[in-house]
Formats: structure tokens, sequence, C-alpha cells
């Protein structure tokens, strides 16, 4: 439906793009016609404006010939007369004389001839036949000016075929009267010669474009009103084709103004063309339903294209509808938006059916909602739309906190990032997965898996067991996702617990020194071990077939009396709660403990039987038995850990473990049997007695002896030093003594074993001095802390009062001298302000508060103080982040920056750069100034240092550059200068840990 | 007249002088100007009429429900939250209070919403806490100006510090410069 | 206009200072020398500004302010702290709103003088308005 109502949407947008389009055809036609008629215009003005100036230049050139022409003649004199028939200047007659003309034409190259009279009497002029044109006579306009009307004459003449600009002058006597005529004559030029024949052509052109396009435009005129009839036909179709869409159709201009619309919208909102059209929607709705469509119009304007979007509408009975808009843009050829075309499709009733959908969606979510399962659905974009109370309850995250949460926010709870968990997987190959997920299945489209997930938040690991299924509606589309998971760490732990039972029951089984045969209630064979192997001397083979017919077989046949044996064994099995104990006699002449109990759980099912056979032939005697537990107490004490001797009765050494060789050097051979002190030797250098010897002494003579002594029992504890003996510098020992009885009482030996103390006495002991200086340092930071507040109180009455009283003096040397009490005031109370800043510094360990902090933004913060007159750069780039202190790391990149700028040029710059290393940002901190000499590099961030030690700067303590350096070491990082010399400035740099995330 | 642009104003303790640097040179502005300032029933219309005696616009209380006009300075009452519906009507709302304090700035900021057109400048003043450090981060998410109080112009510079580490502050400045950029911006 | 101010500090030397300071301008002040004569004042009807010291022996200056508070004694007062630290104080969480302004000491006297006159004048201005709100 909606593709429907889309693409009779775009066509009639494409319609009423046409109907647009008609209209500016005329335009165009018009306006071109318009820009010819101008350029035609422009074009002869041109055309004239050139020949007019052409034509100024020739008339100049004109008059400067005429004027040349009377100087040459007033050369010869300045009165002209007649005299004999001749005319004379002064006093030389003109008539034959051709000097002048001639010397005329030498520089104009013209022509020129003097009249008498009317008559030619000295010319250049030249008749048909090559002569000069003497006596013939003056006619035409020419000589109607001069002899008629007594002025000059300038006009164009023809000579000889030639046009040419002519001049003619009157010649007077001295009483005025006209004697004769002076005449010069210019050819005209190129130009002006043409100029007419290039006009006509050009207005011809002109003309015949004009003609042209007079007809284009009528044909032009012609042709689009055969189209508007042709789209007449066209918007009739359109109209009719609007009139039998069921759906109301509307369409405005590009200031939301309704143009037009059909009769489904007629009757849909109940009004007529005539109340609808040209209106505003403001108009025409209630203000807020019209303040919405006004938005969705100027938005839908503003990005033209297509839109949708669900809003309301009055209807013609006056209820409102809930109703789609699809509404397109059409726009002229300019491609300016011209206006829009809409279609509604009221989807009231659609509603009420989506609501219903609502409904069983909700109670599918109620069903959910309690599943015992840990359950949550995604829809087909992954947002949660439900989370069940299983899953709040494993995750402790709450439904408010993921409903309509997208972007994977579902693996926080589990994962502790957004991450794709098996319900992103459903698509996924299986095979691929199985290194994500220990165990992964895909039964149909659902997935299981068993994962483990990392312990957060300070909760345990957890196992979980996962189900996951992509959710489809009834025409099989998918809609989303559900995922299901059950906590199975407690079954993940019994399961662990029994691997683990199992795994101690075999190591008892196989370490145990009798054999031992399982059966189970079936009477078959389940677990026995190899000293049951060994006693019977039966092969694995036998016992792998688990047949205990068989096995009972063999082990009856070595049995001194086979029958009673035998009778025994089927006792015991016909009465399966009954424990046995006796002795069996093996043909061998072995004596065997056979010892069987039935296998019963708490409620007292029964699982089946141990066998245990103890061969105790040679247990016989009771001084093996000694002999026996002897070797293992001796077996005991040589794997432990603390260097250990044994001495017997006689204080021999009957034995000496492995630490002790390593603690003392000397082997088992060297020392075993050996008496008479011989053990205190690899400790005293000497045979004396040790705390072996004091076992049974008094309290008194064991305190005379030992730093620290203290008895439990019969057994003695003592610490000692030791003296400096071979390789060993002071030793530090404890060591515990006791003696050794039988089980009549009588003492048979005695043991003592040494444990070196001297490694951790000694780090015990700087442990105590650091942190008595730790103690110690955080107590002077504390007193300069507390001083540093406690000084701004007697300084707060000094730096109120002062002002004051500077005001009401007027003996100037007194205010001088108050004036100076209070700039000391002042600055004691920056002096008290830098001490306090340090001592807060570097009571503060750096460690404990550090944070991500993007180093360009905080070094803008900083940037927006005055640092005197020099300007600051910030060129870091902006993705660098570092580990800091927020606190220190302002200062620092304060104090560096004041720095710089205190030793800058006037007006200089402060450029700040950093560059980053894969594990660490260098930044560094430029200047222009002083610069610094390469023996001073090192010193000037040692405390008090001052370059210019002449400069009693009481404002700058020097302390600067220490608190730089003290908060660089805070951070495990380093600081240092860089100097080309004296006056080239000098650039401070240091190192920062970089950001951990990522 | 809907006013396009919205000039949002965060402050809290020494925010009656900052607000009076900030206003005593500004000029009349095309935006509607709203002033969120930490203050107890009772002492925030003195605030109002302080400020309107240096302003060349008016000041006065906001108004329940009432429309924003553009020229026109609207103080946040004291024991309400203030919030803007539709960026162009103020709207009180009680509730809890916010970062210790009612009204509050963040909650003011995260009010508007992206605008149609115009522009919305969102500014952060002396005061104590971080409250105005989430809202000039929504700010400048809906495509807004963004400006901060300089340290040494701040009685407490702690609201701007906040404000300004977030890293969305374009300028940080004191009040007679920002009010100069304010009239750059709006006018 | 009947300008008053209250300096409630434990060091007499500050107190006495701000008063002569106050008293040179024509402006009235009363001190106090710790958080309970300052309720005193208060109880006994004075409104004004209030300059008051963060750290004092006893009922300190936020404890003072919430004393204030929870008396009902806020209304037509104006508090500024005057504090050693410029860093912001935790301390003030919860109260922030009461604390109009923050001088750190030492202060420079002028600019204390023309702070007070400003928040002066805004509660004097609103005596007028106040028979009609």
């Amino acid at each position: 439906m909606n593709r429907v109502v889309k693409t009779i949407c775009t066509a009639i947008c494409s319609n009423v793009r046409d109907l647009t389009m008609r209209t500016s055809t005329k335009l165009i036609v018009m306006n071109s016609l318009i820009t010819l008629l101008i350029v035609l215009a422009f074009a002869m003005f041109v055309l004239n404006r050139f020949y007019a100036v052409e034509l100024r230049e020739e008339h100049n050139n004109l008059e400067k010939c005429i004027r040349t022409f009377w100087a040459v003649l007033e050369d010869k004199g300045t009165e002209f007369r007649f005299s004999d028939g001749r005319l004379l200047v002064g006093d030389r007659a003109i008539n034959g004389n051709f000097e002048a003309p001639d010397k005329v034409q030498a520089i104009f190259g013209g022509v020129a001839t003097v009249f008498m009279g009317d008559e030619r009497i000295s010319t250049n002029v030249l008749d048909d036949e090559g002569k000069r044109a003497v006596g013939t006579r003056l006619v035409g306009p020419a000589y109607t000016a001069i002899f008629k009307e007594g002025r000059s004459y300038r006009g164009e003449a023809p000579i000889l075929g030639h046009p040419y600009l002519t001049a003619y002058d009157p010649i007077r006597d001295k009483n005025g009267a006209i004697i004769g005529v002076l005449f010069v004559g210019v050819k005209k030029s190129a130009f002006q010669e043409h100029f007419k024949e290039i006009k006509s052509p050009i207005i011809v052109m002109l003309v015949v474009l004009l003609t042209s396009l007079a007809i284009v435009t009528f044909l032009l005129l012609r042709i689009t009103r055969k189209l508007e009839s042709a789209e007449a036909n066209n918007l009739s179709f359109l109209r009719t084709l609007m009139e039998t869409i069921p759906s109301p159709i509307f369409y405005k201009d590009a200031k939301g103004r309704y143009l037009g619309f059909n009769k489904a919208y007629e009757t849909y909102v109940g009004m007529t063309q005539d109340q609808l059209i040209g209106k505003t929607p403001s108009e025409l709705w209630p203000p807020d339903l019209a303040e919405k469509y006004q938005q969705q119009d100027q938005t839908l304007f503003e990005n033209p294209g297509t839109q949708m979007y669900e809003g309301s509408m009055v209807i013609a009975d006056g209820t409102r509808h809930d109703v789609i808009f699809h509404k397109a843009t059409f726009s002229s050829e300019y491609g300016a938006v011209a206006g829009l075309v809409g279609i509604i499709l009221d989807i009231t009733e659609r509603k009420s059916a989506e609501e219903e959908t609502q409904r069983a969606y909700q109670q599918l979510n109620d069903i959910i909602e309690f599943l015992p399962d840990a359950t949550f659905v995604v829809d087909k974009d992954k947002r949660v739309i439900a989370w069940n109370l299983a899953v709040e309850k494993m995750t402790g995250f709450g439904k408010e906190e993921m409903l309509g949460k997208g972007d994977y926010a579902y693996a926080v709870p589990f994962y502790g990032e957004p991450r794709p968990i098996l319900i992103d997987l459903l698509d996924e190959d299986v095979e691929k997965m199985e290194h994500t997920y220990p165990f992964i299945k895909r039964v149909g489209r659902t997935l299981f898996t068993e994962i483990c997930i990392p312990g957060m938040d300070g909760r345990e690991s957890r196992c979980l067991w996962g189900t996951a299924a992509p959710l489809y509606d009834k025409r099989g589309k998918r809609v989303g996702g559900i995922e299901s998971m059950r906590d199975v760490t407690e079954y993940k732990l019994v399961e662990a617990e029994l691997r683990f039972r199992n795994l101690l029951f075999s190591t008892q089984l196989q370490a145990s020194m009798d054999g031992i045969l399982a059966v189970n209630e079936n009477g078959k064979i389940v677990s026995w071990n190899k000293q049951f192997m060994d006693i019977f001397k039966i092969s694995s083979s036998l016992l792998d077939a688990g047949d205990d017919g068989t096995v009972l077989k063999t082990v009856t046949e070595q049995a001194e009396d086979p029958q009673g044996f035998l009778e025994r064994v089927r006792h015991i099995y016909a009465h399966p709660q009954e424990t046995s104990k006796d002795e069996v006699l093996l043909k061998s002449g072995q004596v065997i403990d056979r010892y069987s109990a039935p296998m019963v759980d708490e409620l007292g099912r029964y699982y089946g039987r141990v066998w245990y056979f103890r061969n105790i032939t040679e247990a016989r005697t009771a001084k093996d038995e000694i002999q026996n537990a002897y070797q293992q107490v001796l077996d005991i004490i040589e794997f432990l850990p603390d260097a250990t001797f044994v001495l017997d009765k006689e204080k021999r050494v009957i034995a000496w473990n492995r630490s002790m060789e390593e603690m003392t050097g000397v082997t088992k051979e060297e020392m075993l049997g050996k008496g008479d002190h011989a053990y205190a030797e690899p400790f005293y250098g000497v045979r004396r007695p040790t705390l072996i010897d004091m076992i049974g002494k008094d309290d008194d003579e064991l305190r005379a002896n030992y730093d620290y002594v203290q008895k439990n029992g019969r057994t003695i504890f003592a610490q000692v030093t030791l003296p400096p003996l071979g390789k060993h510098d002071t030793r530090f020992v404890s060591s515990t003594a006791s003696p050794l009885f039988d089980k009549h009482g009588d003492q048979v030996g005695s043991i003592q074993s040494i444990r070196d103390l001297t490694e951790n006495r000694r780090e015990y002991i700087e442990k105590s001095r650091l942190k008595a200086e730790l103690h110690h340092s955080q107590m002077m930071q504390s007193v300069m802390v507390q001083l540093g507040h406690d000084l701004k109180t007697p300084l707060t009455p000094l730096i109120t009062l002062l002002p004051i009283i500077i005001e009401r003096l007027a003996d100037p040397q007194l205010k001088r001298m108050v004036d100076i009490c209070c700039e000391n005031a002042h600055q004691l109370n920056e002096l008290t302000d830098k001490a306090l800043t340090f001592a807060t510094l570097t009571s503060t360990p750096a460690s404990a508060e550090r944070e991500d902090i993007a180093l360009a933004p905080a070094l803008e913060v900083l940037l927006a103080n005055r640092f005197g007159e020099v300007s600051c750069e910030n060129a870091i780039a902006p993705d660098i982040v570092v580990q800091a202190e927020r606190n220190q790391l302002n200062e620092l990149l304060v104090n560096l920056i004041s720095n710089a700028a205190r030793y800058s040029t006037a007006q200089g710059v402060v450029r700040i750069t950093a560059e980053q290393t894969l594990t660490s940002v260098t930044v560094a901190v430029r200047d222009d100034g002083i610069g610094l000499a390469p023996q001073h590099l090192e010193r000037i961030f040692d405390e008090f240092f001052k370059v210019d030690e002449s400069r009693h700067d009481l404002a700058n303590l020097g302390l600067g550059l220490s608190v730089c350096k003290r908060i660089v070491l805070n951070h495990q990082g380093k600081i240092w200068a860089e100097s080309p010399g004296i006056g080239q400035g000098t650039t401070i740099l240091f190192t920062l840990p970089l950001n951990t995330i990522e | 007249m809907i006013p396009h642009n919205i000039v949002i104003i965060g402050v809290s303790t020494g925010g009656p002088i900052a607000l009076r640097r900030l206003f005593a040179d500004l000029p009349p502005l095309n935006a509607a100007i709203i002033v969120v300032l930490h203050i107890p029933q009772g002492m925030d219309y003195r605030i109002a009429k302080g400020l309107d005696a240096v302003s060349s616009m008016p000041v006065a209380l906001a108004v329940n429900g009432e429309y924003l006009r553009a020229g026109h300075v609207y103080i946040a009452p004291g024991g309400y939250h203030l919030m803007l519906e539709g960026n162009h009507r103020i709207v009180m709302v009680e509730g809890e209070r916010v970062n210790f304090v009612q009204p509050s700035v963040d909650l003011a900021m995260k009010s508007i919403s992206r605008p149609l057109k115009g522009k919305i400048v969102g500014v952060v003043l002396t005061g104590m806490g971080k409250d105005g450090a989430e809202g000039i981060q929504h700010i400048k998410a809906i495509g807004g100006i963004t400006m901060a109080q300089d340290q040494d112009s701040c009685a407490i510079f702690g609201m701007p510090k906040a404000a300004a580490e977030t890293g969305v502050v374009d300028f940080v400045l004191s009040p007679e410069k920002m009010g100069k950029k304010l009239a750059s911006i709006l006018s | 206009m009947d300008n008053r101010v209250m300096i409630v500090d434990d060091n007499e030397f500050i107190r006495e200072s701000v008063e002569i300071l106050f008293q040179t301008e024509g402006i009235r002040i009363v001190t106090a020398e710790g958080g309970n004569k300052c309720l005193d004042h208060l109880e006994a009807g004075f409104r004004g500004v209030l300059i008051m010291d963060v750290m004092m022996p006893q009922l300190d200056g936020w404890d003072t302010i919430r004393q204030i508070v929870a008396r009902g004694l806020y209304d037509g007062n104006i508090i500024l702290m005057l504090t050693a630290k410029r860093e912001p104080d935790d301390n003030m969480a919860g109260i922030q709103q009461y604390v109009t302004d923050y001088v750190t000491k030492p202060f420079n006297p002028f600019e204390l003088l023309d702070m007070v006159k400003y928040y002066a004048t805004l509660l004097n201005d609103s005596e007028h308005y106040h028979d009609s709100p």
C-alpha cells in the first residue's frame, strides 16, 4: 500500500512540475527577446560612439590644418588685398604661387586652395587632366556660407571620388570685406569611410535576427499552446486519477498554502475547494495540528524528497483521526522547491488493530516476564523489547535501564561492555563460533551454548547455559530474537567438585599402600590399583575385562585355603551391608590383611563394595615397623622447606636436609654421623652449643644467649644474629629446636630447623624507614599547608587596612612608606600561595586519583587565563589523552607556561606541542626568549635555583620548575630542558604515561 | 513571535556579581535569555530586580507556562526546576534536588531540543559543584555554542571547570568578553 | 537607607579591620565572633549582608548557615563566605544556594566594599517591593 501511495505521490509531483514548466517556456522566449533588443541597442550605441570619437579627431585635424594654412600665409604678411587683379598678402602675390598650399599638403597630406573672390588662384587640387585646377570657381554650400552669410564653412565633400572633410574660411581685407577664401580638405579615415557600409549590414543582420526570433517565438508559443492543451488533457487525466484514488490527496505551494485537492480530501475534511484553496494550515486547522503540519512542511522543504510521518487530522465529523502523511516535494526546473504533494492514509482502524497486536505482545511479554530462566527479547533492530524478572535478578540491571536500548547494550550486564553475544550469532556458522564458545550447538534455528563469563563488579565469574532463537511473524518474516540463560555456576561448581573428588579418589587409590578393588552392585569391577595387581600378580588386561568371576578365581587359587577364602567372599556378597576384616595366608607365604566395606550413600543406597588388601608379611616385626616409620620421617624432613637437622641421643647428626645443604654449603655426606657440635661450624665457624643444645635449659640461660627466645612446651623458638662467616655477611635467623621421643617417652634425639630472615629483616627495616620518612614528610607538608592557611589570617587585616591608611595619609613620604608595607604584604600573600601549592602538590601522591585527560581541551581551559603579553599557541592534537591527576597536570602546565612567558620576548609566542609514542606522551613548551646556557639546563629544576642570582625577584620563589619536576616524577615521567643557547629560546619537555583505555 | 535563539546561563556562588558584569554592557540580543541561578525562594526576585537595573533588556522572574520572547531575560525562581517545553515555553517542575540544587542547570539545559532553526548558546558561570557540565554537553550535542567563565574572574572555579573539562566548551572567557561574544553571535 | 553588614569571624583583627572598612564608608556594621553570636544577632532582628568566616571554633560557617536556614532566619539576608582556601569546599554541598558569594582571604578591601554595597542594594530595593509582591 505504502509503495503505491509513494508512486502516485511521485507521479503527481512530476505532473505538477510540468505545469510550472509551461509558464516558464514563455518566460524564456520573452527573456531572450528582450536580451536581443538590448544587445542590438548597445551595439548601435557603441558603433556610434566610435564614429563620433573618430569624427571629432578628424575635425580637430581639419582645424589644425586650416590654422596652419593661415599661419603659412600670414608668414608673408598680415594684410590681404587686391592689386592688379591679384590677391596679395603683404607684398607677395598669391596667384600662381603654390608654396603655401603645397606646404600644408606636405604636413597634413590633404588639399589646400586659396580663392581670390570665388576663383581658385593657388591650389594643389588637380583637375581631370592632372593639372592644378587654377581658375575654377567655388560653388555649393561653401560659396553660400562665405559670400552670402559671411561665415566659415565646414563639411564633407567628395574630392576626386574620395570623401573629404573640408574647411573654408573667408579672407577679409583690412576693411572686413570678403575678398577671398582659404580652403583645406582632409581625406576621411578608412573607418569613417566604411562606417556607413558597416552600419547598414549590421542593422540588416539585427533586423533579420529579430524577425527570425519573432517567428521562433511565435512558433514556440504555438507549440506551448499545443502542449498546454496536451497538458490540460494530462491534467484532466491526473485530476481523474486523483479523483479516483480513494485516499485524500492535497498539494501545497512552497509557502505551505493549499493549491488543490481531490474529491476524497474534500469529503474527508468536509470542506469544498473554495474553503480550502490558498489557505495556510493555521487558517484551517486547530493550532496544535497546524503547527505540526507547518513544522513538517518546513522540514520537508529544507530536505526535499519524500516524507512520511504519523499525525492526526480533524475530519468532516469533527473528530480526530490518526493518519499517516506521505509527502513529496516537487521542484521547478531551476531546482528550487516549488511545493509539495501529500497523500493521507487513515490508520485509525489500523491503529486499533495495532493496539490489539500490542495487547497480544503484552501477553507474550507477561509470559516471558515470569519465565524462570533469565530471558530477553530484541526486535529486528536489536533493541531490547523484553527483559524479564529473572534476567533482572541475574544481572542486577532493571527493565527501565535496558528496554529500548540497542547497540548491544544487552551485553553490558554480562560482559561489562557492548559486544555481540549469542543472540547476535543466530545467522553465523556454528563452526566459526566454536573457538568463542566452549560448547555450542545448533538445533533447527535455535542455538545452545555454555559459556563462562568473567567476574565483574565484584561478582564471581559465572557459567551460563544460553539458548537463542530468532522470532518470526506469522508470514515468516524475522522480527527479532530471544535469548534465555540459566546460571549453571552452582551446577558447574558441583561438577568441578565431583571431578576433584574423583581425582582425589583415584590418587588415593594409586598412592595407597593397600591393594584396592572396587566392585559395583552388579559384581562388575569398576576400580583397582597397582598394589592390588602386585599382591595377586594379576594382569591389567584381566581386570580391564571387568569380570569379577575370573579375578576371584585367580585370587582364590593363590590362597592357602581356597575353600575358606571363597566361602568368606560368598558370605559377604550375600550380606551387602556387612563389613569384614580378616587375615588371609597365601600359598606364597605372604600374609594379607583383608578388609571389605560396602559403598552406601547418605540415603542408604548400595553402590557396590570395596576390598582392601594389605600385605602385612613384612610388617610383622616391630623393629621393621619402627625402621619404616623412621625412614618416612627422614623422607619428610628431607623435603622440609626449612633448613633442618636431626641429632640422635649421642648428639650425632642423623639427618641434614636439602635446605640445610643449600643454606650452609655443607653436604649430607660431610655431616652425617658427626658429633661434638660439628653442626655448629657452618653457622658460627667454631664447634659450640646451638639452640638444639639448649633444650631443657632454664629460661634465664636461654635469654642470656638469644636476642629473642620463646618456649612452647618443650619446643624452643629463638631469633639470633649470626656473625659474618665466609661469604656470608651478618645473618639474622629464626630457629626452632625440639626433642624427639620414642613411644615409651624416652628422648631418642632432637631436631632443629633454621630459617634465614636476613632479607626479610632488611626489607622490614627499609619499610619502616620509608614509612617513618613518609610520615615525617607528610607531617611537614601538613604543617606547611596549615601554616599557609594560618598566614592568610594575619595577612587579611594588613591587606584590608593598609589601603585605607594610604587613602587617608596626606604626607607623601609617609604615604610611600605605607605603600611599601602594602606592597610587601601582597608579596607575602603571593609567596604563601606558592608555598601552599608546593606543599599541597607534593603531599598528594598522584597515583591515587589519576584519570584519563584529553590534553588539548585541558590546556585550552588554562590558556583562557592571560600570561602577560605573550600569546600562547595550543598545537596539541585533539586526540591525545594522558593519565594524570588533574590538579597536578594543570599546575604543571600553568607553571611551565608562566615560566616560558616570563622569559619570553615581549609579545613573544609560547607554543605547546605534544607527541605520542606507544607508551607515553611527550609535551613540549617552547618559548622564543632568553634561552639557557648549557651548564644551567639541568640545574633549573633544583629547588630555589635562579639563573640570575642577582635578581631579587621576590614574586618568583624559584620553586616553579621544581614543582614541575615533582609533579612529573609523581607521574613516573621525565622532565628536561633544551636550548640552542643564550638568546635562542628554551623548550621544556616532559613525558606523561599514556592513557590505559584502548 | 517565537524566538529562534536561546541563551541559557547556569550559575551559582558568586553569580549575582558575575551576572552584573555580564549584563552591564550587553546590548539587547535577538534571543530569549534564561538564567538558572542556585538561589532559594525569596532571594530570586531580588537578583532579578538587581539585574534589571543594570541590563539593557528587561529582566524578570520566569513564570510557569510563560512563552519566551526575544530580548527578554528570565530568571529561574528558587524552589522549582525550570524546563523548556518545545524550546519556547517555560515549565516549572517540582521534584528532587539534582546535583544538590534546585533549580538545576543540567535539567534546564537538557530540556532544550535541537532547534529547527536559530542558535542555542549554553553558558556556565562561577559556582560550586558540577551542575551544568552534563547540560553543556547536551547543548553541544544539539549543535549549540558553549561557553564557560574563566578561572581568574570566578569566585569559585567549580562549575565552569567541570564544564570546560568535558572538552565541549567552545569559549572560556571573562563575563565582559562573554558579553561581547554573545553580542557578536546574536545581534 | 539602612545599610547593614555583619562580619562573623573568630579573629578579632579581621573583625575590626572589616568594621573600620565599612564605618569609613558610613555603612552600619555589627560584629560577631562566632556562629552563635551571629545567630543571636539574627534572632534579635538583624537583616543585611553577612560576611562569614568558614573556619571558626565551635560552630563553623557551614553549620551556622544550616542553623540560620533551620531557624527560618535566612529571609532578608545575603551571605558571603570568607575563606582562606581558594579551592571549592565540599562541605558546601547542599547549602550552596544560600551562599551568594565567596571571598578569599586576604581580600581587596575596595572590591569587598563594592560587592557588599551591591548586595545591600538588592536587599534595600526589595523592601520597596515587599508590600506589593
